[in-house]
């Protein structure tokens, strides 16, 4: 039994309709990416999968119970963690205060202030800074780590390299195989396609809402990528 | 085919009427006629109860302009009505002007007075923009209850028209609170159809992108804020020369505020039928209410309250916005609509 | 001298506005709503003490023990079963409701007690005083008033920066959408927001009760004195608020003894003074919400 079986998703932002149908599914500890250009309905995937945005149509099941209709919130309960697009950490608490926050709900697991900072480093060292002047590659491992912190089962990652250097990127990417070995299930976006096929176990390619493509890196080719992302 | 440079001529122009609101104007304008006739045949307790009406429709209308149509909620438009009120004595009785002209004076004099207090106001907004404006009404009361020529805290009476007979002054009274009601009408269609209006919805709708396509957003608040200001004014100096006695506690009162809100937002927040409805409803639930609870004098506005926050939750665009999602009628044309130049064949 | 004694009365009664402020400057902060009710829900809180005193017997500030929970409770109950609906994200609504509740209120109040003022007696600590010289002294209630609001705002300000519940407060306060994905459930929260928010205008009002006569449409300018002392002092900050309440208490002071007409406008006009030269405040965090 899939982690996460989302099927026939229909998602809309009022008039507009940004997923069409879309059907994802996740094992236990695999690491699924979703790929596509800008505007592709991947973000809006993930919010719909954390709560963020309601579905019009399809349905969304958790280790084989519906959650659609459950409250954010308690998706969190459930082990369902977002790490959005953008970041979103808490400028006014500072980088420790995140990370406890993100452990509000008190979850089990392998993950707390000590391992996520061993994870990061560069955590510890701004332990006590305000989340607010952190650069953007220590406020994405901040956004990161605060979703550890939860000790979720399903980890949503949103545009992780998203404005930000290449080598920071690497860096961040580079922890992955370590939340990988504790057993996570990792469903990730990303525009970086180079570094989406290099860290997943499979692939989905998202066009203006529709699933083009799916399999894993290895079987597709560069050319079948291609065509799905631009549609060409 | 056109030479390339030459101005292409546009093939579409904006049409703002409609049947319904060329309906709505022919028989506004024969209601007006009809009403103004009252005073000769009809009682003064029903002049009276229109006067009202129609003062705290001008109120409401104004208030919906800043409320409804400028997202600026303020509880401080009492201001207004004193200085409408005591403006009013002050260009009749000091002056020694007729009443009409006081009214064109008091209205300028206003138009300065409000551009001064946006300057304090508009450092706020929001929740606090709207304290605020409260504020600046307790700063004028307080000021006008100690300065010995208006009256200080027992208030002044304005003289020069107890002089005038009862019922010539009713029906003067009467007339005016007709101009100022179905004028505040006029005035906030006039407002919406020119290009302040539509740089306001704009703002109403997005600041950021307003500003972005070169709306001046702080002048646009700033002008409608002066104008609710000078309405309410006017309205405020309407009621007096009817009432004739001015104490600042009552002149600077919000109650004046807190029913021109129930008003707008029962009626209809944000469009021009909404205060009119808000107003009749308002009007006729006073009067029940007033007859039915002797012991509860003020049951009529718990009433009301409770109506305004169901409605709020529930239906926020009021009673015209939930008749009007039945049946989309408009009976005023602000409404743009680009209508194709060519005719048909 | 006169003046020193002006401005320690000040200062004195600046830690009851300073209270009176907390709830409206933290229901902004964490919820973005501004409640036009809050003054009136203080109002409420000193005629609920009224009614224990006359039924029980005790004194007010005993009755605080029953009147402090009471107002917590009708918080989170008014917070969860009607503002927050109004926090769809639009500026109108919440600020309606909340208009619309004061009338009620204050429409309630004067028809269940009438119009008479009223007062609450606290007994002898009234008008205890301590004299420092003759020309200055000190009551103890307006003493204790100040060391109950420095408590309380000492309190609030540990449970903020210490607690996992004011953790939460202060995430919630900074980007509801990102507390809601590490398990906050904003609705449960702003219902703690709002119960502490009439908490401590709850014990503001019964004070202010013992210290002054009230009516029922008393409530309008305790929300306008909370306002000033938050503008005063700054948005974001307990401390703000605290001095910004004393800046208020040591105008009106100082204005009332110019001459009683004046008190209350000196306050305003130091507060517009604010408004025009320093927007954000005295004391304002950098990043805190905008007014």
């Amino acid at each position: 039994m899939n982690l996460l079986e989302v099927a026939n998703a229909n998602a809309f932002y009022g008039d507009f309709q940004a997923l069409f149908d879309v059907s994802v599914a996740v094992e236990e500890g695999e690491t699924v990416a979703i790929i596509g250009a800008n505007g592709a309905g991947k973000s809006t995937l993930l919010r719909v999968i954390a709560g963020l945005h309601p579905l019009r149509a399809g349905t969304l099941a958790y280790d084989g119970l519906p959650i659609q209709d459950v409250a954010t919130h308690r998706r969190v309960l459930g082990g369902i963690c977002l790490v959005p697009e953008g970041r979103r950490i808490f400028p006014s608490l500072s980088v420790d205060e995140n990370l406890q926050v993100g452990a509000y709900l008190g979850r089990r697991g392998p993950w707390n202030l000590a391992s996520v900072k061993a994870l990061f480093p560069m955590l510890a060292k701004v332990a006590r800074r305000s989340a607010a002047v952190l650069s953007g590659g220590e406020q994405q491992a901040l956004a990161i780590g605060r979703a550890l912190m939860a000790n979720p089962r399903l980890l949503l990652l949103d545009e992780v390299s998203l404005g930000l250097a290449p080598i920071v990127v690497g860096q961040l990417y580079a922890a992955m195989p370590q939340i990988r070995a504790a057993g996570m299930t990792i469903l990730l976006v990303e525009q970086n396609t180079n570094q989406a096929l290099a860290a997943a176990d499979r692939v989905y390619c998202l066009l203006e809402g529709r699933v083009t493509l799916t399999g894993s890196p290895a079987d597709l080719a560069r050319s079948q990528i291609s065509a799905a992302y631009f549609g060409f | 085919m056109t030479a390339p440079g030459a101005p292409v001529a546009p093939h579409f122009r904006v049409q703002r009427a409609t049947r319904t609101s060329r309906t709505t104007v022919v028989l506004g304008v024969a209601l007006l006629a009809g009403l103004a006739t009252l005073p000769a045949w009809g009682e003064s307790s029903t002049m009276r109860l229109l006067i009202q009406f129609f003062a705290l429709l001008a109120m409401a209308q104004m208030w919906n302009l800043l409320a409804g149509y400028g997202a600026l909620v303020s509880i401080g438009q009492q201001a207004f009505v004193g200085i409408g009120a005591y403006g009013l004595f002050v260009f009749t009785d000091l002056a020694g002007l007729p009443v009409l002209v006081a009214i064109a004076c008091l209205a300028a004099a206003t138009v300065v007075i409000a551009a001064v207090t946006s300057l304090f106001a508009f450092r706020l907004r929001g929740g606090y923009f709207a304290v605020g404006t409260w504020v600046i009404a307790e700063v004028f009361r307080i000021i006008v209850t100690n300065v010995h020529e208006l009256g200080a805290g027992t208030g002044v009476t304005v003289q020069s028209l107890v002089r005038m007979p009862a019922a010539d002054r009713l029906a003067l009274t009467y007339w005016l609170a007709l101009g100022v009601g179905f004028g505040s009408i006029l005035l906030v269609t006039l407002v919406m159809r020119s290009r302040l209006g539509l740089g306001l919805a704009a703002i109403r709708d997005s600041e950021v992108a307003a500003s972005g396509l070169g709306v001046n957003v702080q002048l646009t608040k700033r002008i409608v804020y002066v104008i609710a200001s000078v309405g309410c004014a006017i309205a405020g100096a309407v009621v007096y020369v009817q009432l004739l006695r001015i104490q600042p506690t009552a002149a600077f009162s919000v109650d004046w505020t807190v029913k021109m809100i129930f008003i707008v937002v029962i009626g209809g927040l944000g469009r021009i039928e909404g205060p009119i409805v808000g107003a009749i409803i308002f009007t006729f639930m006073r009067e029940t209410l007033a007859d039915c609870c002797p012991a509860f004098p003020s049951a009529y506005l718990v009433a009301l309250g409770l109506l305004m926050i169901v409605i709020v939750v529930l239906a926020p665009r009021g009673l015209w916005g939930l008749l009007t999602s039945r049946w989309p009628i408009s009976l005023v044309a602000i409404r743009r609509r680009l209508v194709s130049r060519e005719r048909r064949s | 001298m006169v003046w020193v004694n002006a401005v320690i009365q000040g200062i004195l009664v600046g830690g009851l506005y300073a209270l009176l402020a907390t709830g409206l400057s933290l229901s902004f902060g964490v919820m973005r709503l501004v409640n036009l009710a809050h003054g009136d829900l203080g109002m409420l809180a000193a005629y609920l003490s009224l009614a224990i005193v006359s039924v029980a017997g005790i004194g007010p500030l005993e009755s605080l023990v029953v009147v402090v929970p009471v107002m917590m409770v009708i918080g989170y109950l008014l917070q969860r079963s009607l503002l927050n609906f109004t926090l769809r994200g639009e500026v109108l609504p919440p600020l309606l409701v909340t208009f619309g509740l004061a009338v009620i209120i204050q429409s309630g109040l004067l028809t269940v007690f009438s119009a008479d003022s009223q007062g609450l007696n606290a007994g002898a600590i009234e008008t205890a005083s301590l004299g420092i010289n003759d020309q200055i002294a000190i009551g103890w209630l307006s003493l204790l008033t100040l060391a109950v609001a420095v408590t309380i705002l000492v309190a609030l300000q540990l449970l903020l920066s210490r607690t996992g519940l004011g953790r939460a407060l202060r995430a919630a306060s900074d980007d509801g959408e990102a507390a809601r994905i590490v398990g906050i459930n904003n609705r449960h929260i702003y219902g703690v927001a709002m119960a502490i928010a009439l908490g401590t205008v709850a014990i503001g009002g019964v004070f202010l009760g013992i210290r002054t006569t009230f009516g029922p449409a008393d409530g309008p300018a305790r929300l306008i004195f909370a306002f000033e002392s938050v503008i005063i002092g700054g948005l974001g900050s307990l401390w703000g608020t605290l001095l910004g309440g004393i800046i208020l208490g040591v105008s009106q002071s100082i204005g009332g003894q110019i001459s009683p007409a004046y008190q209350v406008l000196a306050g305003h006009l130091v507060f517009l003074a604010i408004l025009l030269l320093r927007p954000t405040g005295l004391f304002s965090r950098p990043g805190a919400r905008e007014a």
